[in-house]
């Protein structure tokens, strides 16, 4: 029987760890985190997302909030309908320059975000993420098993360019709230959609 | 390396190989050497493509041993782009198998008397050089395989292609790589045109018999080099981020930072970014079966380069680099990662700088020769300077002859060369560099962030308008001195971070050559090549009035962040006061 579709489609997949290397190029190109906004970078990444703080210490080493490098994660309060960026370390004179509280951070600073610390208080809400390069896979499979919105087109492009391992490594599928199988998956027509993906790691 | 090869070309005779000894030249290596070659004999008020004028090809003080990274080479001249002094280099295998057949320098000459062509060919039993007609126009590929078929015990050649035979402005020295393609390029400053002006099409190396170059004391230079490798590889940049993507890691940085010049530096961010970012390359490569993690030349531990394949399997081009993607990418409006490709490879078998090509097509765009956007006309624009027409001269001599002779108003040189891939009113210290470099408009120039280790000048404060010029005075003293030992620039990311990596370093130089240089040792070596360079373009002619931004970074508000350069003129006149 046909799964019947909605506009806001809601996808839980369950995957080997192998597989989840399929949705990083997704994460690059942005993506729509739902969340409580109105507090710091480092509240959400690390409170909201549970992302460890040796990550955040060691794979966020260059970050943007609406395209201004920031230098304080506390102090740069996220607000509704911002696009957060992260990135790894950076080669290069500019790369040296775009690390959050590099030396070089003076080279950049026409472009620097100046954070006061002050928000307007929590509240549900919604921004966009970038994860560029090794914050994929690093950071990546957090986003993931958060909850992701992307349209539904992007989606059906990753079935299509990572098909063998992503439906080898593909565990326990939830389309709508209701169990399905990899093949129900494939079929689905997601075009003009927004997908909710969940995806979660399971050595199973 | 205990000996300069001169070829001297004539006219007074027939063209003629000599080697010299190092005499006042000797201790130096890379940059330091072709700088100080090219600013003591090269009388700086010669024309670029006539008889006065050198061409100098030197490896680094450690090419031709084990060290690691210790392979680039250095190509020097006076300029035919900007007319003054130029040090371009470039990765392959030419530096190590030079060294190893111990030359300190290759130097070639004169001008030949009759409209010859000729080719060099170098190994244990010294150098002939040999007329060669049959190689006029060749494309840089078929050459060298060409001359593979004829020595075929040939571990490198350095090479023009046809638009160093025409003598453009745009033209580079190829240098193969470890899999022989000619695709390292000394690409800026048109150091390909002086090497057509001599007649030489290319200089095959075999270094059969030849053994790695020995240091003097073997086991402190073995320790230091195991040293170098490990912090190269435990750096997050060295190890990890340029091993997986390649320089064009960059890309969705600059873009999301509002910095990436697109459409001829008209704004600072281009929608069809992310599809040819480093991210989005690495899939493709994988998918079509290419390699995204290679060196360009043997001895290299960061890898940060790669194959790129066409859609059917087939080698298109080595990986093209961040600056190859923007120029003909995003300052062009093309977001075609095939395309851009194919122009690298065009780039590279013509013989061409892709910075200045991508530069010159948007200019040649902004003047209604092409759409924005428009890859198919990219192509056909740079297969017109190989076929040398008219309208293909006139691109291929750069990105100012080009706005000059269409009109345009936005030109992005400095010195007459084209600004590499920063937009210097979102990042003012690179600017400054750009602007005061003697080499003209040049990332590279201030590119070695070990000026904090090195502590040249001083702490500074980094965020007073001081303190960017400040520190583009110590980026480029730095980055003056690791092109001189030869080493690739991107070996400063870890040396940034890590001074034993830097101590590590100058531990295998002293090792080598039984030295005790300090860094304040290398601190002078980078300052005395740059003072050397700056004296040869004050007697070209050279005054602060070149130590110039393109007004328009002043006045056009670049968006997304509506900034404009404002570092001004009187700051820009102190770089070099020390």
């Amino acid at each position: 029987m046909p799964v019947k579709q909605t506009p806001h489609a809601e996808l839980r997949l369950t995957v080997r760890p192998q597989s989840l290397s399929c949705f990083f190029p997704l994460l690059s190109r942005g993506f729509t985190v739902h969340a409580q906004v109105g507090c710091s970078i480092y509240d959400l990444l690390r409170h909201q997302l549970n992302i460890h703080e040796q990550l955040l210490e060691t794979h966020v080493q260059t970050v943007f909030l609406n395209g201004k490098a920031v230098d304080d994660l506390h102090q740069s309060i996220i607000e509704d309908g911002c696009t957060l960026s992260l990135s790894g370390a950076l080669p290069g004179l500019v790369g040296a320059a775009f690390r959050k509280s590099g030396f070089y951070a003076g080279l950049r600073e026409a472009v620097s975000f100046h954070g006061t610390g002050k928000g307007q208080g929590l509240r549900p809400g919604s921004l966009t993420v970038k994860l560029f390069n090794l914050t994929g896979p690093t950071i990546g499979p957090f986003f993931l098993r958060y909850g992701i919105e992307i349209a539904g087109s992007e989606l059906e492009e990753v079935f299509q360019t990572c098909a063998e391992p992503l439906f080898e490594g593909l565990l326990r599928v939830k389309i709508n709230g209701r169990a399905s199988t990899p093949a129900a998956l494939r079929a689905l027509d997601l075009k003009g959609q927004t997908v909710r993906l969940f995806v979660e790691p399971s050595m199973d | 390396m205990d000996k300069i090869l001169r070829i001297h070309m004539g006219p007074d005779a027939d063209p003629v190989c000599k080697e010299t000894p190092l005499g006042d030249y000797a201790g130096l290596g890379g940059r330091a050497m072709t700088s100080t070659i090219v600013s003591k004999e090269v009388p700086p008020m010669c024309h670029p493509l006539g008889a006065d004028n050198k061409l100098v090809i030197a490896p680094g003080l450690l090419s031709g041993t084990s060290a690691a990274m210790s392979g680039r080479i250095s190509v020097g001249c006076k300029s035919p782009l900007t007319g003054g002094i130029k040090e371009a280099n470039a990765g392959g295998q030419g530096a190590q198998v030079l060294a190893r057949l111990g030359y300190s320098a290759i130097v070639i000459e004169g001008k030949p008397k009759k409209n010859a062509l000729y080719k060099v060919v170098i190994n244990r039993n010294g150098a002939r050089i040999i007329e060669d007609n049959s190689l006029r126009m060749l494309g840089n590929y078929d050459l060298v395989e060409k001359m593979k078929q004829e020595y075929p015990t040939a571990a490198a050649c350095i090479s023009i292609g046809p638009a160093g035979e025409m003598k453009l402005s745009a033209a580079t020295v190829a240098i193969t790589d470890t899999e022989f393609h000619p695709a390292r390029h000394a690409g800026r400053g048109g150091v390909g045109a002086v090497m057509g002006s001599k007649g030489v099409k290319v200089i095959v190396l075999d270094d059969t018999g030849m053994k790695m170059r020995e240091p003097k004391d073997p086991e402190k230079f073995k320790a230091a080099n195991k040293k170098f490798v490990e912090g190269l590889k435990s750096h997050p940049v060295t190890g990890q981020a340029l091993p997986a993507y390649g320089t064009n890691v960059l890309t969705n940085i600059l873009n999301e930072a509002g910095a990436y010049p697109t459409r001829n530096f008209k704004e600072g961010r281009f929608e069809g970014g992310s599809k040819i970012s480093g991210e989005a390359a690495a899939e493709r490569e994988k998918q079509r079966g290419g390699i995204t993690t290679k060196g360009c030349h043997r001895g290299c531990v960061i890898r940060c380069s790669g194959t790129y394949m066409d859609k059917d399997g087939h080698y298109l081009s080595k990986q093209p680099e961040y600056e190859t993607v923007w120029a003909h990418g995003g300052n062009c409006g093309i977001d075609d990662l095939d395309a851009i490709a194919m122009l690298d490879r065009l780039d590279d078998d013509f013989g061409l700088d892709t910075i200045e090509m991508g530069a010159t097509i948007a200019v040649a765009m902004e003047a209604g020769i092409a759409e924005f956007g428009d890859a198919r006309a990219a192509i056909d624009l740079v297969k017109e300077v190989g076929k040398g027409t008219p309208l293909g001269r006139i691109l291929g001599s750069g990105a100012a002859v080009t706005g000059k002779v269409f009109g345009v108003e936005r030109v992005p040189v400095v010195k007459g060369q084209a600004l590499p891939a920063y937009d210097p009113r979102a990042v003012h210290g690179i600017g400054v560099t750009y602007a005061t470099s003697p080499m003209g408009a040049d990332h590279t120039a201030g590119y070695a962030v070990t000026a904090n280790i090195l502590g040249v000048g001083g702490k500074v404060d980094p965020l007073s308008p001081e303190g960017q010029v400040e520190l583009s005075r110590n980026l480029q003293i730095a980055t003056a001195a690791v092109d001189s030992t030869g080493m690739c620039l991107f070996i400063a990311f870890a040396v940034l971070d890590q001074p034993e990596t830097f101590q590590a370093l100058i531990d295998m130089l002293n090792a080598f050559y039984g030295l005790n240089l300090t860094a304040d040792g290398v601190v002078e070596l980078g300052k005395t090549v740059l003072k050397a360079e700056r004296d040869f373009n004050a007697r070209a002619g050279f005054t602060a009035k070149d130590d110039r931004l393109p007004e328009f970074f002043k006045k056009e508000a670049l968006p997304p962040h509506n900034v404009t350069f404002r570092v001004t003129d009187e700051e820009l006149d102190k770089v070099f006061n020390w």
